[in-house]
């Protein structure tokens, strides 16, 4: 029995629809203006999930938006869950934290891959996906439970995207193992899905009626790109607002099933609101009618 | 083996296509270094060859925050010892496979590899540099320990003490501030003049220490870079002591002179060794 699914799960918040950022995001050319989007729909803006890495901290569009006393979540962007030295470091531990003080976060979230080789230093920054086998499950597994006692809040592992997958494992079985064995929730990033199911050569949705869409807190969605490289159709997760087919074909297969669901973030950050709003509307038209819309509705 | 070793050898393919051309070629007898099974190395080829080359900027990015750290051995290889070419080669070079397979310091291992690869001049930068890059990743101070007569000491994490040319630290330190002024894009720009190596001959002992003002580098007496680097590794203060004796330096002023050190933190105090 999940200690996560008949317990943990009913005392997170339910936050509804929001947008990413991270340090300095809100200041290129176009970016979305928070502050707007907050003021025309807060239904949009209900919560801002904010990218982090400890050595850059916190921008100020971020420290203000906490400083309004708005929801939020702490989206890790330099922690390896899988290397024991990396999660438990304790001067990394001690600046998250810190941050965690000052966002005060629903839960952590965040790519469940490798984002530095080495250790942690500024010029060993990337994002890679996990080696799927059984092993590299158990070991992000344990990292999650670190982070989890370390900071006293919910760790939700998001599949990152990549170009590259390794292993024996579909990546939907990969995260059903590591929450299984973490007893956790679940990020699904919805994009990244749709690029792992074209690199594999699969149909959006392949995977998804073994998946445990009960352990899926929160919903990513974010527009793609696709270039060729010397010939061959790549797509990149570049957050632009032109979303997918394919990922609009997981979101309308996963709304209805993923009854835990609290949170649903628009991956636009770095474009104007005019750009973003069929986007938004979409989203919201898709999942009104599930059991995400209904709590919302309450 | 392990999926963090098969995750570092992915992190060495996407960086280096030469090794993607090893292992499609060969992937029974490619990478005898890293402890593969049948199963791991039929992975590496699964993928269509074409993804591990979907990041073309991959290298000229890391290079390009490489050269952050090392904009004089960096500027000093592009003018004058290969061009752009010459530092690219870095990430298709064992050195660069051992840092990553060895969960290394890629700043510290391109650092060594400037040192060891070229010209005295890029030789004498690049170990300037790799000593800046060092101290700066030094674990902040703490509260500095007292000698202990039955301890041991080492040198502070936070300084480096080394010899170099003359000549190649003189135009070290003519070249730092013209490539300050015009950051990355100057040290790239092969066109750009750099001052010429000084006449001057001879050697330099050059202390690099980290402060709460920022790293500096400046040349030392040779008798204190010689402890320094002496005690690079952990050693008795007896030994040390001793070491100082064949210095010229009696037992008294020896113990003396290394509390002062202890104190002033370009040495640190520990206890006493464990047998």
């Amino acid at each position: 029995m999940s200690d996560f699914l008949s317990r943990r799960v009913h005392a997170l918040p339910h936050l509804g629809l929001g947008v990413s950022t991270e340090y300095g995001a809100p200041d290129a050319p176009g970016a979305l203006d928070l502050p707007a989007l907050r003021a025309e729909h807060p239904e949009w803006a209900a919560f801002l999930e904010v990218g982090v890495e400890t050595a850059k901290g916190l921008d100020r569009h971020a420290r203000w938006w906490a400083a309004q006393g708005w929801p939020t979540t702490y989206h890790f962007l330099d922690v390896n869950l899988d290397e024991p030295q990396d999660v438990g470091e304790p001067r990394w531990l001690d600046e998250v934290r810190g941050l965690i003080d000052v966002l005060k976060p629903a839960w952590l979230c965040g790519d469940a891959g490798l984002w530095h080789f080495g250790p942690r230093d500024r010029n060993h920054m990337l994002l890679l996906p996990p080696i799927l086998t059984d092993d590299a499950a158990k070991a992000m597994a344990e990292g999650i439970v670190t982070l989890r006692e370390a900071t006293g809040l919910e760790v939700m592992p998001e599949n990152p995207p990549g170009q590259v997958f390794l292993g024996d494992l579909h990546l939907l079985d990969f995260f059903a193992k590591v929450a299984d064995y973490a007893d956790t929730g679940l990020l699904l990033d919805a994009a990244h899905l749709a690029i792992y199911q074209r690199v594999c050569g699969h149909a959006p949705t392949t995977g998804l009626d073994g998946f445990p869409a009960e352990r899926v807190l929160e919903l990513h969605v974010a527009g793609a790109t696709e270039r060729e490289v010397e010939g061959l159709p790549i797509v990149e997760d570049d957050h632009t607002p032109a979303v997918l087919d394919d990922t609009w074909a997981i979101l309308d297969a996963l709304g209805p099933v993923a009854r835990n669901l609290r949170a649903v973030i628009f991956e636009c950050e770095r474009n104007p609101l005019a750009s973003i709003r069929p986007g938004l509307e979409r989203i919201q038209a898709t999942l009104a009618h599930t059991p995400y819309g209904q709590r919302g509705a309450r | 083996m392990s999926a963090l070793a098969l995750q570092r050898v992915v992190v060495r393919m996407l960086f280096d296509e030469h090794l993607v051309d090893r292992v499609y070629a060969d992937p029974a007898g490619a990478l005898p270094e890293v402890d593969l099974t049948d199963a791991e190395r039929a992975w590496l080829v699964q993928p269509d060859k074409r993804r591990w080359r979907a990041d073309p900027l991959r290298r000229y990015r890391a290079l390009q925050a490489l050269l952050e750290e090392y904009p004089v051995a960096g500027a000093l290889v592009i003018r004058e010892a290969g061009g752009v070419q010459a530092l690219d080669a870095y990430f298709s070079d064992p050195a660069f496979h051992r840092c990553i397979q060895d969960r290394g310091v890629l700043a510290l291992s391109f650092g060594r590899w400037l040192a060891a690869d070229f010209t005295v001049d890029v030789a004498a930068a690049a170990r300037v540099e790799l000593a800046l890059a060092r101290v700066r990743r030094a674990a902040e101070p703490g509260a500095l320990p007292p000698l202990d007569a039955q301890g041991t000491v080492h040198t502070a994490p936070w300084i480096d003490a080394f010899v170099t040319t003359q000549a190649g630290l003189q135009r070290y330190l003519a070249c730092r501030p013209v490539l300050a002024q015009g950051g990355t894009a100057l040290v790239l720009d092969g066109q750009q003049p750099l001052p010429p190596q000084p006449a001057v001959t001879g050697t330099a002992t050059v202390l690099v220490e980290r402060s709460a003002q920022g790293a500096a580098v400046e040349e030392s007496p040779a008798a204190l870079v010689q402890l320094l680097r002496w005690c690079q590794s952990p050693r008795t203060v007896a030994a040390t002591v001793e070491w100082l004796a064949g210095h010229d330096l009696d037992p008294a002023e020896a113990r003396e002179l290394l509390g002062d050190l202890a104190n002033d933190g370009l040495l640190l105090a520990g206890g006493a060794p464990t047998p």
